[in-house]
């Protein structure tokens, strides 16, 4: 292997990129954006959740209990009619996660000691939403009226992420699912779009090797991607003001071997098919899908049948975002995700030797 | 006119069903896709792992743990010393929560004084550690209130909690439908965008200009397989769906129906796309980008209402949130068109908005 040969070659694929200003602003600006919109859009908290209330009773005591639920700050009031069929149609129609029912006769019974019933009806359409409402609702309920209660008060401590924000537990994630996203996308285009335009020809009657090739195509993007990885890192720490405990400079170097590993399976990728279309095709379904859906990203692992969770160890990404999340939120250091990298390392060795493997200089 | 469109539509059809990759992609994402993620991913968060610190070591205390790990939210993972192991089992992620009682637990509930409880939640996972702590203040709340009843002969509020729509929690439905809505959306765009973009990069669309054909026709013609091809592919979903036991409750017809609205506002999309792209890379790339946005603002990842205001506002534009209010209004609470219509009128205005911006710039291009 000639480091002169690869080093040119790498240097016509920067000329190709700079010239394509259009894929050059999609490489750095989406990365971005993507973390804005997702960073801001995904919270799982459940916070201010549409409820509705038919009070019948209309006495202290059902409005006190109307209040712990408004004031707890899991529900909002959108509405309160007189008419039970209204709160089940507006449940119909989607406008509200959940509707209170408190009877006729509810301040009566609870004076005499008697069991009082109320009602919760939660829409268990969006299931995560709804077992987390209905067990706040419950312990609301349980807890009420309180002076003749029992009080057993649970102190609860969130370690590692003190006021749950879904912010600090989705964007260090969101590193390992754009860099799974865009590096291997733009290199699978690299080499089908060689062989789409015929001037792949050229490189199989030149004097360079496959292992030069491969390598020469890799360099240029990966140097993209690490640059990809410092914008999206620097976005996602410092304008979400996400703390980072552990080292930085450990993330970005375990970054920057996730990174070559992701520019490997988009080069895989592009040395299996012909044409772009194809190539974009499979790397939504071996890079895209799999980091989002089956990475421990929004979905745990450890809910999936076992079948699954097979599944979903054979592709990088879940090692990365244990990492991500190891590093930046628990403060973990080599110590703690030395497993992570070592699979991370093996990957990459293993699908750059596929790769080269897999690209034949012939013309088929 | 109408002759024209037929044979512009004939020659689209034979292009889409010539390629092999595309049809596999179809066939793919409408079946193969749907089935893993509804069967990979629809399951809820349960047996999450507790770690107990039981300084009090009595009745009482041992019955709060039996009430903690009874049900299906918790299992029993470790019995620790003290709170300074706590911290060894959550880095492992050996556990996700653990409750800490203080000795005199027993005799101050006896005395009928307030106890405090230490909880400690695992926060590097959002998810997790949200349905963590809910899990353990009902409990702890129910906990309560049953032996206040045993000790004072008093009931309090029975909570009669109802889940409708999908009574077992399973997100296995909701899955389901999902990975059906967003098959429709990614085909409807990427399909239409990429058939008017090759005949930019090919330049076949120099011959399209100077035939009579006009531009409003080569838009009909080019939309028209998407929109057959995905709306047919519903029925073979419906089986698919019955077999893994969501049968449809409201009207087949209005099933259809809605499905070419919401189609016809997905096509729009990638109508405008090809507009405003020239090469087959870049629409597929345009095309890849805007995908995401639509879809994570439909609510179908994380719940709407936890989003900041402008975005639930922005969450209005993606075709995917109506149309996945709409599937599970038809096939899980047995809605009709008359509980519907509102998500129906919002796709029309969406299709009609980019449809008539494709038609402005593609104007000035033909």
């Amino acid at each position: 292997m000639k480091l002169r040969r690869m080093f040119a070659f790498s240097r016509k694929e920067v000329l190709e990129i700079s010239r394509d200003p259009f894929t050059l602003w999609v490489a750095i600006f989406m990365p971005l954006v993507m973390l804005f919109l997702f960073a801001y859009a995904i919270s799982l908290d459940v916070e201010n959740a549409p409820l509705v209330v038919v009070d019948q009773d209309k006495s202290a005591a059902s409005r006190e209990l109307q209040a712990r639920f408004l004031n707890s700050g899991y529900f909002m009031l959108t509405d309160a009619p007189q008419d039970a069929r209204v709160a089940e149609h507006a449940l119909m129609r989607g406008e509200t996660r959940a509707a209170l029912f408190i009877p006729n006769g509810f301040a009566r019974r609870l004076s005499r000691g008697e069991p009082a019933p109320v009602q919760l009806i939660v829409d268990g359409t969006y299931a995560t939403t709804a077992s987390i409402l209905s067990a706040y609702g419950r312990a609301i309920l349980y807890a009420f009226p309180g002076e003749l209660r029992l009080p057993i008060q649970p102190e609860v401590r969130v370690w590692y992420n003190p006021q749950l924000r879904s912010r600090d537990f989705i964007v260090p994630g969101l590193f390992a699912v754009i860099l799974m996203a865009f590096p291997p996308l733009l290199t699978a285009l690299a080499v089908a779009r060689e062989k789409e335009l015929g001037t792949i020809a050229q490189i199989y009657a030149s004097p360079m090797t496959k292992g030069e090739f491969i390598a020469g195509k890799l360099l240029p993007y990966a140097v993209l991607a690490f640059l990809e990885l410092l914008i999206v890192v620097g976005g996602g720490l410092l304008w979400f003001s996400v703390p980072i405990r552990g080292s930085l400079l450990l993330l970005i170097v375990v970054g920057l071997l996730y990174v070559v590993c992701t520019v490997s399976i988009g080069l895989l990728v592009s040395t299996l098919v012909r044409t772009q279309l194809a190539a974009m095709l499979v790397a939504l379904i071996v890079t895209l899908m799999p980091a989002f859906l089956f990475s421990g990203f929004v979905y745990p692992i450890f809910t999936m049948p076992a079948a699954f969770q097979t599944y979903a160890s054979a592709f990088p990404t879940r090692y990365f975002l244990e990492a991500s999340r190891g590093i930046v939120l628990r403060g973990a250091g080599l110590k703690e995700i030395w497993v992570y990298v070592a699979i991370i390392a093996a990957y990459t060795t293993v699908v750059f030797l596929l790769a080269a493997w897999r690209f034949r200089k012939r013309i088929a | 006119m109408w002759g024209r469109i037929a044979g512009l539509t004939v020659k689209e059809f034979r292009q889409v069903l010539r390629d092999p990759i595309i049809l596999f992609l179809i066939v793919y994402l409408y079946s193969a896709e749907l089935v893993i993620c509804t069967l990979a991913l629809g399951f809820d968060v349960q047996n999450l792992k507790l770690g107990v610190i039981d300084h009090d070591r009595t009745e009482a205390s041992r019955s709060v743990i039996q009430a903690l790990t009874g049900g299906d939210n918790f299992v029993l993972a470790a019995q620790l010393a003290d709170m300074r192991q706590v911290e060894d089992h959550l880095q492992r992620g050996a556990l996700d929560a653990v409750v800490e009682i203080p000795p005199g637990f027993a005799r101050r509930i006896a005395a009928g004084r307030r106890v405090d409880l230490g909880v400690v939640v695992d926060g590097s996972n959002g998810n997790i550690a949200a349905r963590a702590r809910a899990y353990v203040i009902e409990i702890l709340a129910r906990f309560a209130q049953e032996r206040t009843a045993v000790q004072i002969h008093t009931h309090g509020v029975q909570p009669v909690l109802r889940v409708w729509y999908n009574p077992d929690l399973t997100n296995t439905r909701f899955m389901a439908l999902t990975m059906l809505a967003e098959a429709g959306l990614m085909l409807g765009v990427v399909l239409p965008a990429a058939a008017i973009v090759r005949e930019k990069q090919g330049g076949t669309i120099e011959q399209l200009r100077v035939t009579p054909v006009r531009a409003h026709e080569l838009f009909l013609a080019k939309i028209t397989p998407t929109i057959v091809i995905c709306s047919g592919a519903v029925f073979p979903v419906l089986f698919i769906l019955t077999l893994l036991g969501i049968p449809v409750q409201g009207g087949i017809g209005t099933l259809l129906a809605l499905t070419v609205v919401f189609l016809m506002s997905a096509v729009s999309i990638g109508v405008f796309v090809a507009t405003i792209t020239n090469t087959l890379q870049q629409a597929m790339l345009v095309s890849f980008f805007g995908l995401f946005p639509l879809l994570f603002l439909s609510g179908t990842i994380a719940p709407i209402e936890s989003m900041p205001g402008w975005l639930q506002a922005a969450s209005q534009a993606s075709p995917l949130l109506h149309y996945v209010d709409i599937v599970s209004g038809l096939f899980l609470k047995g809605a009709g068109i008359g509980e519907l219509w509102s998500h129906a009128a919002a796709l029309i205005a969406i299709s009609a908005a980019m449809f008539a911006g494709g038609w402005f710039l593609f104007k000035r291009q033909w």
